[in-house]
């Protein structure tokens, strides 16, 4: 028996989330390890923080939405065993460092590095959140399990870096050299997507033998034509087919930097996001009870 | 300290859904959607030549290590004196966590459309003021005034048996010790206070 109480509502807030912690998190990691400093830094800081609110702002009025009971919203912060407290305390404190942080940088031109620093962390935790949210139900064994907040994380992570690497791209006029980011950033990606496929194969391995509820979870995935060619096809194996091919590219370049082709790029990129929320989307469709009872 | 617990005897249950009545009557439930704190379950056993029927009453085992409880982000669900799971319907912001964390199938939404109509169905003084998440509350609210839970009062096939599992000398304690009534998916961990005799 399919579950029916978390939908779509929910999985646009699981990728919304996800997505907004992890830009915050990939566009901190792009400026320290390509060491950006400057006017390129602080944009894309103001960037990744802008778009993490909205993201996470936008995400968590669909999450609000879904409620049956929205007025009751402000009773949350009482349960620590529960992952929604922790995911509301997360989502409190990455918004406010964010506003904050985006405050100072318009409106006093001054730049607070360590509260970037903070909501990195605060949104890798945010996206991680999501998967440990799901996976707590004891008696769907689709959800489960160990793996899920991992594929969960990972699959941010590619989306926040395609979000960046959307911006990289759109900012090629003002800083041309910027290319050489996005080829960073694309190789991430597909480092991530990799990592991605791996957790599925041995999500579904592990599913071939599993308790049927999760059994029948995977034949369901397995048999949706939505989620063999929305997702897996042209929201994983297409971008990453486009990335892998423009690296070797890249590494058939006579000397210089290799310029990434921007329309593919830029294709993958989108593809990345939306196999993001199909993914989010399909997992939860895929949520099957262990019951009906009675069975002994 | 009382543990309150009920055995459901599936051999002596007829099917006739008073249970379900009693209860909807004693808690304004909303069956126009369908929507039941407790439900009587039509299992046919077998393949014809061979087959039989069993009735199975269901309802919310108030399991000592409740998953609902533990996922409740309000602390709307929790428990009270006897090892009773309620939800407090003025906490409760129905994020449905509790309705996939349950292995038992045992809760329901009760929303904003529903409590309109139970006004007009029920009156004006109905019990069910706020949009929540509902279930069997092991009609606590009886049990303090030295009744049963409407379900078990109402049965006329003795097939369901209400009392406090610490209780050496009631029925229930008996018949959960003797091994003669059996938990559902005890593997999960849950340890639901609801035994069945099958």
């Amino acid at each position: 028996m399919h579950q029916t109480e978390w939908g779509w509502l929910i999985a646009v807030y699981l990728f919304l989330g996800g997505l907004g912690g992890a830009t915050v998190g990939m566009a901190y990691w792009l400026g320290r390890t390509a060491a950006l400093t400057g006017e390129l830094q602080r944009r894309l800081m103001r960037f990744a923080q802008g778009a993490a609110m909205a993201s996470v702002a936008v995400g968590t009025l669909f999450l609000v939405v879904d409620l049956v009971n929205p007025w009751h919203l402000m009773y949350t912060l009482l349960n620590p065993t529960s992952w929604i407290f922790w995911g509301v305390l997360l989502l409190t404190a990455f918004l406010v460092i964010g506003v904050v942080y985006l405050w100072f940088d318009l409106r006093r031109d001054v730049v607070l590095p360590r509260l970037l620093a903070w909501n990195s962390v605060i949104g890798m935790a945010v996206a991680l959140y999501t998967g440990f949210l799901v996976s707590q139900a004891p008696d769907i064994p689709f959800w489960n399990t160990p793996a899920l907040p991992l594929l969960f994380v990972v699959s941010a992570a590619s989306t926040g870096a395609a979000l960046v690497l959307l911006y990289t791209l759109a900012m090629r006029k003002t800083w041309p050299w910027l290319d050489a980011l996005a080829g960073r950033l694309e190789r991430v990606d597909a480092a991530l997507i990799g990592g991605e496929i791996l957790i599925l194969l041995a999500f579904f391995n592990y599913f071939r033998l599993a308790p049927e509820a999760a059994r029948l979870s995977a034949a369901y995935l397995l048999g949706s034509p939505g989620f063999l060619v929305g997702f897996a096809f042209l929201g994983l194996l297409v971008p990453w087919a486009i990335e892998i091919w423009q690296m070797v590219q890249h590494g058939r370049s006579q000397g210089g930097e290799a310029r990434p082709n921007h329309v593919l790029t830029s294709l993958a990129a989108v593809l990345v996001l939306m196999g993001g929320f199909l993914l989010r989307y399909y997992v939860l469709a895929a949520g099957i009870f262990g019951y009906p009872f009675p069975h002994i | 300290m009382k543990r309150y617990g009920m055995v459901l005897n599936v051999k002596t249950c007829l099917g006739c859904q008073a249970c379900v009545a009693a209860c909807t009557q004693q808690h304004d439930t909303p069956f126009w959607s369908g929507n039941y704190r407790t439900h009587v379950e039509n299992v046919v056993i077998g393949e014809f030549p061979d087959v039989s029927r069993e009735f199975v009453p269901r309802l919310c085992m108030h399991c000592e290590d409740a998953p609902c409880v533990s996922v409740c982000p309000t602390g709307a669900s929790h428990y009270i004196e006897g090892g009773i799971v309620v939800v407090d319907q003025e906490t409760c912001m129905g994020c449905k966590a509790c309705m996939l964390a349950c292995p038992y199938d045992a809760r329901y939404v009760y929303d904003a459309g529903d409590i309109s109509r139970a006004r007009i169905v029920y009156g004006p003084d109905v019990q069910q003021t706020s949009a929540h998440v509902d279930k069997c509350d092991f009609c606590y609210e009886r049990l303090e005034e030295g009744l049963e839970p409407a379900c078990v009062a109402t049965c006329p096939g003795e097939a369901r048996i209400f009392g406090d599992l610490n209780d050496q000398a009631s029925r229930v304690a008996q018949l959960v010790s003797s091994g003669e009534a059996v938990p559902l998916a005890p593997e999960l961990g849950t340890k639901p206070k609801v035994f069945y005799i099958r």
